[in-house]
């Protein structure tokens, strides 16, 4: 393991939830992992299904959505801290595909595994939830600044 | 309160026999003045030029009401029992149609002001309230960084004779206001309509010159009681119909107050209020121009807060959308905020808007429904005066109605519709701009904009121009030679200097970069002076980024961080996609110490704000920079008033503790 980052339950508690307590920190950390990966991996594909959950430690993802018959479109791009593939607590379907662009290193928890944690844990539930609603919300407001962004009318040349 | 014939004895006051008030037209007129007085016309009393006094409305009374007015037959032998005419007297002062500038003859593309004519006139049959009105719009018309120059001009002109009320309006309360009906300060002479004729007071040196040609006699006591009697029954005819205590503060604590909506669906947002409000003082600038565009003028024309365009700036952003948002502007304005900008009401209750309102509407009922003496007074939304510790901007060296002829030496393309002109300049006041200011860009046949500074040099400025509309479309077509008529600066600059000592952060979205861009010259220039230094860039895509180059610079040096992101990019763009506020969410610093200055789209800014704010910067220290319809640079048009400030004038550089909430909400 690459121990530049800390322990996986260091890199738990820094980012991801730091509001959990030590032994749901030890129930994660023991489904976590931690993968390197090089530009250009795909690390979700849209439409395909999400079997893991990831958070950024180091590097840059592009979050990007495809546009038939044109090149992808980056959405948002991941820094250190950022989720990606919140849905694999829904329907497991991704919604958009996660794309390193450069060396990038990521922790991730496989589907099963971290179903099975928050189901039979309700404590780690609560805030692995709360942790995952706070990155749509975050998506949310920001999409919303964006669209205001890309057709708005914006600043003009006061 | 003073009462103006307590102070002069009555055998200092003269008679004036009724049959003499021709002799005081001629003595009028004899000085060289235009006599302007009230006369029947359309059935209604008007203020207008008159050959003498028969022209005055002799045996004429009115009936007012909310919505409905109507002559009707008075005492034959009195001219003055109408209350107050249809035509405030800001149509001699302040008239609907001014000549601003016309282009220079041999100077194709440059304009020049005109230059105001004295006119000698003489106002006869001012009332208490009106003479009020005229005070209250000179106050504003004279206030800085730069008064109305034909404003004044005609004003020096004007000998005003007052004529005390002996008849009330049911529309009227000017006892409430606190400016009649007796008449106090004002006037150069002061008549008071008696039987048999006036008495008379002189009140100034001009006004004694007229009075002492008349030769008139004393006027005894029982005109002189009369005088006092009638104008005591008119005062009490009127009552006290708006309690004022507390208004001010009440009404601004009351902006989301149900009636706001109940009112906007019955007022039709016709503008005959400010039209014939004898303080309303807003102006728009309108361009004529030859076919070919060569030979231009604008003139300043009436305007009001009541239309829809006049929140609008280009883009077609409207900052006051809603009839709501414009009605709540204008009775705020008038009756609170004024306070703040003027120090006194911008009513003087002589009732025309309730008049003239074909719908009726009465400003005193709606101010008792919103903001009356039972209702509550919630927190104050906006603080009453700027901060302490940034004082206004210095004055232009140079008149801001002057315009100095720049010259274009280079321009350089930023993006596909953003140019940077580089403007060579000797002009000193132009020289001797600060960060943040900006001038008005005037060329033939165009609208004057307001364009913000982006670079200050030692031979001149740049100015960076996004092409939204057809005045910047013509500018983003200038190449160099070109010659540009500019005035300015204007405007509050940012408060680079408090940040020394400290760290700073500069957030800019869009073309906001242009403004911010003097801040990092200014800082970069004094680096020793600051600490650390954390530039957040955002634009649409990476082909509308600003002054890459110089970002990709500065971005090399290790005293500083310089982050960007783009809103939208395709798979080559290898950098970060999203809104400028990640760029604050993966940052290490806190702002105990932090001085944030921010620039771009409104919403952009606000979003900006909230993530400075929770990274512990303090709202004193946190700076905006706003953008409104700025039309003269000087605070004179209304157009860019926002709360308390006028954008233009008070900013556009404020705090977010200066702005409070009116930074947020909707149609303020």
């Amino acid at each position: 393991m690459d121990t530049r980052f800390g322990t996986l339950e260091e890199l738990i508690a820094n980012r991801f939830a730091a509001d959990l307590p030590a032994s749901g920190r030890r129930a994660l950390a023991r489904i976590a992992r931690l993968e390197v990966l090089a530009p250009g991996t795909v690390a979700l594909r849209e439409g395909r299904p999400t079997e893991r959950l990831g958070v950024v430690i180091d590097g840059r993802l592009s979050v990007r959505t495809r546009v038939p018959g044109h090149p992808d479109v980056t959405l948002l791009t991941l820094e250190p801290g950022d989720v990606f593939g919140w849905s694999a607590v829904l329907d497991g379907t991704a919604t958009s595909s996660v794309v390193a662009l450069r060396e990038s290193t990521v922790m991730v928890f496989d589907r099963g595994d971290l179903m099975r944690v928050v189901e039979g844990n309700a404590g780690v539930a609560a805030v692995v939830y709360r942790r995952l609603l706070k990155t749509v919300a975050d998506r949310l407001v920001r999409t919303r600044l964006q669209l205001l962004d890309v057709y708005g009318p914006g600043r003009v040349a006061r | 309160m003073i009462d103006a014939r307590t102070s002069i004895p009555p055998s200092r006051q003269a008679f004036l026999p009724r049959d003499g008030l021709g002799r005081l037209f001629t003595a009028l007129q004899a000085d060289g003045r235009e006599v302007i007085g009230p006369t029947v016309r359309d059935g209604a009393i008007v203020y207008e030029p008159l050959d003498d006094a028969t022209a005055l409305p002799y045996g004429v009374a009115a009936r007012s009401e909310p919505g409905r007015y109507r002559l009707e037959t008075g005492d034959p032998e009195r001219a003055f029992d109408y209350g107050v005419g249809l035509t405030p007297w800001k149509r001699v002062t302040f008239p609907p149609v001014v000549p601003l500038t016309t282009t220079v003859d041999d100077e194709p593309g440059l304009v020049q002001a005109v230059v105001p004519h004295r006119r000698a006139v003489a106002l006869i049959g001012v009332r208490a309230c009106e003479l009020a009105a005229i005070a209250t719009q000179d106050r504003v018309l004279r206030a800085g960084p730069a008064g109305d120059v034909d404003h004044a001009a005609r004003q020096s002109g004007t000998l005003v004779v007052a004529v005390e009320c002996a008849a009330a309006l049911s529309t009227c309360f000017c006892t409430s206001m606190g400016t009649g009906p007796e008449v106090e300060d004002g006037a150069d002479i002061v008549l008071s309509e008696v039987d048999g004729g006036f008495t008379v007071r002189a009140r100034t040196p001009d006004g004694e010159r007229v009075v002492d040609g008349l030769s008139l006699p004393a006027a005894g006591d029982e005109p002189v009681a009369q005088a006092t009697a009638q104008v005591a029954a008119v005062r009490a005819a009127i009552g006290d119909p708006l309690p004022t205590d507390g208004l001010a503060d009440r009404l601004r604590a009351n902006p989301d107050h149900p009636r706001w909506a109940e009112v906007a669906e019955r007022c039709l947002a016709c503008t005959n209020c400010t039209l014939v409000c004898p303080t309303c003082f807003c102006t728009s600038v309108t361009v004529a121009s030859d076919l070919d565009g060569v030979a231009a003028s604008t003139e300043r024309t009436w305007d009001s807060c009541f239309t829809l365009g006049f929140g609008r700036i280009a883009g077609d952003a409207n900052f006051r959308p809603k009839v709501a948002d414009r009605y709540r502007q204008w009775l705020t304005h008038k009756f609170s905020t004024w306070w703040d900008q003027f120090g006194s009401s911008g009513c003087v209750g002589c009732g025309r808007c309730i008049t003239w309102c074909p719908v009726g509407i009465d400003v005193r009922e709606e101010l008792l429904a919103i903001a009356g003496p039972t209702e509550p007074v919630g927190p104050i939304p906006w603080p009453i005066a700027p901060a302490d510790g940034h004082a206004p901007a210095p004055l232009a060296t140079v008149a801001p109605a002057r315009y100095a002829t720049v010259h274009v030496s280079a321009v350089r393309r930023e993006t596909a519709d953003t140019i940077t002109l580089r403007l060579a300049t000797a002009d000193t006041g132009l020289l001797a701009s600060r960060p943040g200011q900006f001038v008005m860009v005037a060329q033939a046949a165009q609208t004057v904009p307001p364009i913000s500074i982006s670079r200050i040099r030692p031979d001149g400025l740049e100015l960076t121009v996004r092409n939204v509309g057809p005045a910047t479309a013509a500018l983003t077509s200038l190449g160099p030679g070109a010659r540009l008529s500019v005035r300015g600066p204007f405007g509050r600059p940012w408060p680079v200097e408090s940040a020394q000592g400290g760290d700073v952060v500069i957030v800019g979205g869009g073309i906001g970069l242009a403004p911010l861009r003097p801040v990092i010259d200014a800082i970069m220039r004094e680096r020793h002076r600051y600490r650390a230094l954390y530039v957040y860039l955002g634009a649409r895509t990476p082909r509308d980024r600003l002054f890459v180059d110089e970002v990709q610079a500065i971005a090399g040096r290790t005293d500083l961080e310089v982050a960007e992101i783009v809103d939208r990019a395709g798979p080559e763009w290898f950098g970060r996609v999203g809104v400028v506020t990640q760029l604050l969410d993966q940052a290490t610093w806190t702002g105990e110490r932090t001085t944030a200055f921010i620039c771009g789209p409104d919403r952009m800014m606000q979003a900006t704000a909230r993530a400075i704010a929770a990274r512990g910067v303090a709202v004193d220290r946190t700076w905006v920079t706003l953008e409104r319809n700025m039309a003269c640079g000087v605070g004179l048009c209304g157009h860019c008033q926002l709360g308390p400030y006028f954008v233009c004038r008070d900013g556009p550089v404020f705090s977010l503790a200066e702005l409070g909430d009116t930074f947020t909400v909707e149609g303020r």
